[in-house]
């Protein structure tokens, strides 16, 4: 112990952190508000408003000249963040965490005061910018994380910069804006190297990002008629799809999802053991040719749905097939996702080798409900004389000539047979309730049907991408017909235009590019400029860097990858150090390139400096070498390093006496080489 | 705590490690310019931190394909790496040029002045360390800096410049760069002068008191001021008048006829030993330029004076620093 203290006390007095000045709190301040700015997108307002006030308090404390607030309040303010937390996120999920990081760093800024705690809320900074992709991932909002990232950078170099150094004199200010610059231009491309060739994963490691904590509306694996109101007033973008060899008309796309199968009076679900467990068998059923190619980007929807024109045929996405044509992934879509596929379009579904069952499933009622119905379908069945065929007309008929009318406004349900309130009382209503009456309609009559979810319709971008909005989800049905398979009907369809709510038709319209307004054509240019950032940027991953490398003629495994990785990452950084150590940037100062000329003239005559050679001293040793050259070379020498030598303030180097000495000197030299 | 010192530790043996690795390679004359094989890089304790942070974002972006995260990630590391060349470049090609040592007296302060020059890109908080001292390197323009620094002066005799450390984690303090610089430059360090004012030694004829109540008082004529002068001695009117030409300030030099040159004798100084004995002579020197008397310093065989004036005396101090060293 002895030892130790007598050893400590030969060590230097340990340094303690440097006290953070007004002007870099500042920078720490701005640059977290910069980050908090993009948060304040997801973030409750008042939480917001409150990391600010935090913020903005010990700004004011400083100014006042007080110290950080006294010790003691931090635990109860601590407990009011998690209290905060809990109350508002539920927790610490992706959006309760965000807020707890961002609660935490206000409180460690407010009580920073020294250079160490100010590195620290830079680096978790930088942090929460990387974080704020978790909620937003457009192109804008990854631009706008460019102020805050620079902000975070400026603030670092004010924190290690001396107080003097950082005058705001023009010439300082366009120096460090060259330098920034140019440090810009080479991390620019590297960056771009880097995430271009960094070895991408297949499936994540750990976790899975929750996205349900954000309410999505979406479509689900259950329909309750008249629960799809929000959805279809939902105008955000559901997925975009760009047609390989045609451009067919989005009412002819009828993009399949949940397959709804049983119903017990008020919802539908679906058949989840065909779900996850038997998939296609591609012999099972004689598919139908596929005559349509196409590409979708799908964004997140936390469920495992991928939806592809009727009738899907394949697709290259991870995902799989199921008897009823669902395609699946094993995982949720928690990112933008981008597939391609084939479909047969206007095929029906074929019916798969589980005839038996199909036919069961097909045909179960909630025994008791809806008898109005019931009786209605056994007075058709006896006209049509069993014909399946002219039973589906018959019903079509009964919605188009009888009073329904479509509008997103319903009326509750107010006994449990809600099939016959919806076909003999309210008569109005929207996708959902004809399909699902309909199905109920044909169940009754014997005929196997089921309820089909999914989108219908969209528009056309100018950029040829196909523009798909939650606002287009629909619902149809889809009846076993004898030799033919799964066809589909679309009940809603049949409802007399004149019967259409002219506030869910404005809701419901499609924005043109001809006919729209000059904010419908920003509005579409926008989407357009987000299309081509989702493909180029998002939807990069394992697949398409494979590709990528496959291009390049790189097709090996994961080692070739990771030497291709290692590789390019070299080849930037030598890059790199090129573009920042090249010879030829370096700048010689007049004076130093004069006497570079010297070296060079008398090298010819074997005079070599060594590197650690004075100019005094290899002046002598030349005039040793060329006795005739002695004179001019000493004299030379005296005036270069006179010129050296001096302040820089002093007067201007005399280069043209420099030059003068040395033509004397080639001069010289040249008489005294032997013939 | 603990760990707190065991670094502290480590770094101090690894500092002194690199001073004797450089110890034994020769000291080269100025000017002399940093270069890759001179510079020496690592991470410092908040760089290894960001990397931590940055291998979370990325390993994170990565699970689960968050591309604008990856891309902010590898940003983020870009302008590290980035950053790391900066930090080398801002030493890279950096001159020493200059070194001024002034002498001192044992146990003051060393002053020393380094000029640096570059190659015409400008630096940026570079640090300079020597010894205990240490300040930033301010420059008046692109191509040409200063720093002064105080080291302690121990002991009288040569003292040579420590190695000179010039460091920096310019611009992000990601990465801290150094080199070192080690000039054959040294100065001469004279004896500590003894405390209080002893009895200046009057040779025998025993008139040096009584004579000199009178000096001072006759006007002799006027030279220029040299530090250690009394202002009392200042000459303001004439100054004045020769400031419109931009001149120094004048002195008036004084006539002392009558007073007695002193003897300053090694062999006759009191004290116990040789250390002693010199620190009173150095005391008597200073004190007999500062009285602006005549004196005569005796080393043994060396006999210096009798003279007067400032050149004196640094000959004088000069002789008493090098007494029985060389």
């Amino acid at each position: 112990m002895a030892r130790l203290a007598a050893e400590d006390a030969s060590l230097p007095a340990p340094v303690q952190s440097p006290a953070l000045t007004r002007h870099q709190f500042d920078r720490i301040a701005i640059a977290f508000v910069g980050c908090l700015l993009a948060h304040a997108v997801w973030l409750p307002i008042s939480f917001t408003l409150a990391t600010a006030a935090v913020v903005g308090l010990r700004r004011w404390l400083i100014t006042q000249q007080l110290k950080a607030w006294p010790g003691w309040i931090r635990l109860p303010l601590l407990i009011l963040l998690l209290l905060a937390v809990r109350t508002q996120f539920g927790g610490l999920g992706k959006t309760g965490g965000s807020a707890m990081l961002i609660g935490l760093l206000a409180l460690k800024m407010a009580e920073s005061e020294r250079r160490r705690d100010a590195l620290l809320v830079v680096t978790i900074t930088l942090f929460l910018i990387a974080m704020g992709f978790l909620f937003n991932q457009s192109m804008g909002f990854t631009l706008y994380m460019l102020v805050p990232t620079l902000l975070c950078f400026w603030a670092l170099n004010e924190l290690h910069a001396h107080p003097g150094q950082s005058a705001l004199s023009v010439h300082a200010l366009r120096r460090a804006a060259l330098r920034t610059a140019r440090a810009i231009a080479i991390a620019a491309p590297l960056t771009l190297a880097l995430w271009l060739f960094f070895p991408r994963l297949g499936a994540p490691l750990w976790g899975k990002p929750d996205v349900s904590d954000e309410a999505t509306v979406g479509l689900s694996e259950q329909m309750r008629p008249g629960g799809m109101a929000d959805l279809l007033i939902d105008d955000r973008v559901a997925f975009r799809a760009r047609f390989r060899n045609a451009s067919p008309d989005p009412n002819e796309l009828y993009w399949r999802g949940p397959v709804m199968w049983r119903f017990d009076g008020e919802t539908w679900r679906g058949q989840t053991r065909w779900m996850r467990g038997a998939q296609l068998n591609r012999s099972d059923a004689a598919l139908p040719p596929a005559n349509l190619r196409f590409e979708v980007m799908l964004e997140p929807t936390d469920r495992p749905w991928l939806f592809l024109p009727d009738l899907p045929i394949s697709t290259d996405a991870d995902a799989n097939f199921s008897l009823d044509f669902q395609v699946l992934r094993e995982n949720a879509v928690a990112s933008l996702l981008r597939y391609q596929g084939t479909s047969a379009l206007g095929s029906p579904a074929p019916v798969s080798a589980y005839l038996q069952s199909e036919r069961e499933w097909g045909l179960a009622l909630p025994p008791g409900l809806n008898p109005r119905t019931a009786a209605l379908v056994q007075q058709w069945l006896q006209e049509s004389a069993g014909d399946p065929a002219q039973l589906v007309q018959r019903a079509l008929r009964y919605f188009r000539n009888e009073p329904f009318y479509y509008s997103l406004e319903t009326q509750e349900f107010g006994t449990v047979h809600r099939v016959d309130e919806f076909l003999f009382d309210f008569r109005v209503g929207f996708c959902q309730h004809y399909a699902s009456s309909f199905v109920v309609m044909m169940r009754s009559a014997g005929i196997p049907a089921r309820v089909v979810t999914g989108f219908h319709g969209g528009y056309y971008n100018f950029d040829g991408f196909l523009i798909v909005r939650n606002s287009n989800a629909h619902a149809w049905a889809e009846v076993m017909l004898p030799g033919r398979g799964w066809v589909r009907v679309d009940p809603t369809a049949a409802v007399a235009p004149e019967r259409v709510d002219p506030n869910a038709a404005a809701l419901l319209a499609d924005p043109s590019w001809e006919t729209g307004s000059w904010l419908t054509r920003m509005k579409m240019s926008l989407d357009a400029v987000g299309t081509w950032w989702n493909q180029a940027v998002l939807a990069f991953d394992l697949k398409r860097q494979q590709s990528m490398l496959a291009q390049m003629g790189l097709t090996g495994g994961w080692e070739q990858r990771a030497m291709v990785m290692v590789g390019a990452v070299i080849a930037v950084g030598a890059v790199v150090g090129l573009i920042m150590w090249a010879p030829w940037r370096r700048r010689q100062t007049p004076l130093a390139s004069t006497y570079a000329r010297f070296e060079r003239l008398v090298a010819s005559r074997g005079a070599q400096r060594p590197t650690s050679m004075g100019a005094l001293s290899f002046a002598h040793l030349v005039s040793a070498q060329i006795p005739i050259a002695a004179p001019t070379v000493m004299a030379f020498t005296d005036v270069y390093l006179q010129a050296r030598f001096a302040s820089a303030a002093d007067q201007p180097p005399p280069l043209q006496e420099l030059r003068d000495l040395l033509q004397k000197l080639k001069r010289q030299l040249r008489e005294s080489t032997p013939a | 705590m603990f760990f707190a010192r065991a670094r502290r530790r480590l770094l101090h043996s690894f500092n002194q490690a690199m001073e004797r690795m450089l110890s034994r390679r020769a000291r080269a004359p100025l000017p002399r310019t940093l270069s890759r094989q001179s510079i020496y890089i690592l991470p410092t304790r908040f760089g290894c931190f960001y990397a931590l942070v940055m291998i979370v974002i990325v390993g994170g972006s990565l699970n689960f394909n968050n591309n604008s995260a990856l891309l902010f990630g590898f940003l983020f590391v870009a302008i590290a790496i980035v950053s790391m060349h900066q930090t080398f470049g801002n030493l890279n090609g950096l001159s020493l040029v200059q070194v001024r040592m002034d002498s001192c007296h044992a146990g003051d302060r060393l002053h020393l002045w380094m000029r640096f020059a570059t190659d015409g890109d400008p630096r940026n908080d570079v640090r300079i360390d020597c010894a205990a001292s240490g300040g930033l390197l301010l420059f008046a323009d692109d191509n040409e800096g200063v720093v002064s620094c105080a080291i302690d002066a121990e002991r009288r005799g040569w003292q040579s410049l420590p190695p000179v450390r010039v460091s920096t984690v310019w611009p992000f303090g990601l990465f801290y760069a150094w080199g070192y610089f080690w000039p054959d430059a040294r100065a001469l360090i004279y004896p500590r002068p003894e405390r209080g004012r002893p009895e200046l030694p009057e040779d025998g004829d025993g008139l040096g008191l009584r004579r000199r109540r009178s000096y001072g008082d006759d006007f002799a004529g006027l030279r220029d001021y040299v530090s250690g002068d009394s202002p009392r001695r200042i000459a303001w009117r004439a100054s004045a008048k020769r400031d419109s030409d931009g001149g120094q300030l004048l002195v008036r030099t004084l006539e002392h006829p009558s007073a007695p040159d002193l003897v300053f004798d090694l062999a006759t100084a009191p004290g116990n030993d040789t250390e002693q004995k010199l620190s009173r002579l150095t005391r008597w020197v200073l004190m007999a330029q500062q009285a602006e008397r005549r004196y005569k310093l005796v080393l043994g065989e060396k006999t210096l004076g009798p003279d007067s004036g400032p050149a004196h005396r640094d000959r004088c101090l000069g002789a008493l620093a090098l007494y029985g060293i060389g």
